[in-house]
């Protein structure tokens, strides 16, 4: 019995010093422009997120040690690859804001860091106290835009514009057609987003406004279809917004057997009245899931549906 | 051994009733159209969506074909036949994003509905109040309200 005891210890110990041959290198390249924000601001991120979304990753000892090295190499590589603090003039200011906010709704979902990550990081934690900072600062960020003449002229010019008239119907790269019936569509919701300046209304097809009234939809029947719009807010002096230039069109087309490979969701986005199919690879999905991953409770969606 | 099995029963019990979402709580009951009004029974079109800052309110108009017609051209005078409705609710905070306003408690419904009585236009306007939709019988500011409603432009939809 002893024996068998000391030779397992051995070949674990064994494959253990093994494991701590094979590391990948993580390397830290240079920090090209990094982020700036008011030092309170900035210094909860930094001491959350950098070590996976930045070049400027500080492995503790412990992370040393295989197996979990190669996870948190996964976790930095990855991460990387989507958020990137030390590239941060690789993005356009728009876009810039946008993953600031997408940050900041991550870290209250619950999302980021990484669970396994400050389960052992206990200085990562984002406490209530920080995430407060974190959402005034955004808050501070956001502004009106009281006729907004270059909003108004955007939108006279897509009136004047005779796109669309190309009568074959634009298709996304993971082979989903352009829908052109959600006009037709009845609503799931209505939403501001004070974040980026748009107003949208959530569309849905028969089987989804069906599946809200028989409270079917965790997880949403196979055929649901939302089609998302999106417009300019237009504000005249009285406070009264409306839709002014249109954005996009996003869809989500359950599917669990055609689209299994992506959560059982089709993604796809139509940009301008042109229709422009989103996405430079089929990997543009990946972008979708990520911010909707929060969701994941209610089946990737964020809509808390109307019933109508 | 019998208590060891009974707390690995407990434990296994705590998790499994863990915080599992109740499928009720993701539907927006407050903001929800009341069944009997069947908004979306009624053959209408959304034309638009708007919002007012001041009052935090957010709503949405709907119309029967003729009145979204008129919308999309910017009419903006009544025609015989147009039938609109508009939903508004007060705002809430999306607690599934912060960034975003969603429809909170239902508000009102009004109704407009453009006849003809001996070629005269003839313009009935009707307000239905909170969840309950309880008619307004007071017509103090109705005609700002019709105007209000035919000047709403359609949302520009590829
Ligand atoms: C242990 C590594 C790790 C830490 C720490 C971490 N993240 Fe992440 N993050 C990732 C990985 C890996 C992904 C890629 C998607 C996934 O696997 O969830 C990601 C994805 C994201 C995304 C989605 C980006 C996109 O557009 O696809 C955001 C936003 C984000 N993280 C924000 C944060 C913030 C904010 C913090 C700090 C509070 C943080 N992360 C801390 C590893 C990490
Ligand atoms: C930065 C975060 C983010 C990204 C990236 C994102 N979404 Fe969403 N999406 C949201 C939010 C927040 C909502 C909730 C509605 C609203 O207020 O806009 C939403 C809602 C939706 C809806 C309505 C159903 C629902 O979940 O509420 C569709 C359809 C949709 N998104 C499609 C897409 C597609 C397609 C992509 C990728 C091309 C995408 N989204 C990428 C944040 C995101």
């Amino acid at each position: 019995m002893k024996k068998i005891i000391i030779i397992s210890a051995l070949v674990l110990g064994g494959v253990f010093a093994i494991m701590q041959l094979f590391r990948p290198k993580i390397e830290n390249p240079p920090v090209t422009h990094d982020f700036t924000a008011p030092p309170q601001v900035k210094s909860i991120l930094v001491r959350a997120c950098y070590d996976c979304h930045s070049n400027e990753t500080n492995l503790r000892w412990y992370d040393q040690i295989q197996p979990i090295y190669s996870t948190v190499s996964n976790h930095i590589k990855d991460g990387r690859k989507v958020l990137n603090f030390s590239e941060w003039d690789k993005l356009a200011k728009p876009d810039q804001k946008a993953k600031l906010w997408e940050s900041v709704n991550q870290i209250e979902q619950g999302a980021m860091p990484i669970a396994s990550y400050s389960f052992v990081h206990q200085d990562s934690h984002v406490s209530a106290q920080d995430l407060s900072i974190l959402k005034n600062y955004l808050q501070g960020m956001v502004k009106r835009d009281i006729g907004d003449t270059s909003k108004l002229n955007d939108l006279q010019k897509q009136y004047h514009s005779n796109a669309g008239s190309d009568e074959t119907l634009p298709k996304s790269l993971n082979g989903i057609t352009y829908i052109p019936d959600y006009k037709n569509w009845q609503i799931i919701s209505t939403s501001e987003r004070f974040d980026n300046g748009t107003l949208r209304i959530i569309y849905g097809n028969d089987i989804a406004v069906k599946a809200v009234r028989s409270h079917n939809i965790n997880p949403w029947p196979d055929g649901t279809i939302f089609a998302k719009a999106a417009w300019d807010e237009l504000e005249d002096k009285d406070g009264n917004v409306k839709t002014g230039a249109f954005k996009q069109v996003e869809y989500m087309i359950k599917d669990s057997k055609r689209f299994s490979k992506t959560n059982g969701w089709g993604f796809a986005r139509f940009k301008t009245p042109k229709l422009v199919p989103y996405g430079k690879t089929i990997l543009f999905t990946q972008e979708c899931i990520n911010c909707h991953k929060p969701m994941s409770d209610n089946d990737l969606v964020f809509t808390f549906p109307i019933k109508n | 051994m019998k208590s060891h099995s009974t707390i690995c029963i407990a434990v296994l019990f705590l998790f499994s009733c863990g915080p599992t979402k109740q499928k009720e709580e993701l539907i927006n009951t407050k903001a929800s159209i009341p069944e009997t009004f069947d908004i979306s029974g009624k053959n209408l079109k959304v034309i638009t969506t708007m919002l007012n800052r001041y009052d935090s309110t957010t709503s949405l108009l709907y119309g029967n074909e003729i009145a979204y017609q008129s919308a999309m051209q910017h009419l903006k005078k009544p025609s015989l036949g147009e039938k609109f409705t508009l939903i508004t609710w007060k705002q809430q905070s999306d607690k599934h994003w912060f960034g975003a306003n969603i429809p909170g408690d239902l508000l009102a419904v009004e109704i407009l509905e453009v006849g003809n009585n001996q070629q005269k236009t003839e313009l009935h306007y009707r307000k239905l109040l909170g969840k309950s939709l309880t008619p307004v019988t007071d017509t103090l500011g109705a005609s700002d309200r019709v105007n209000f409603i035919i000047s709403q432009e359609a949302s520009l939809t590829p």
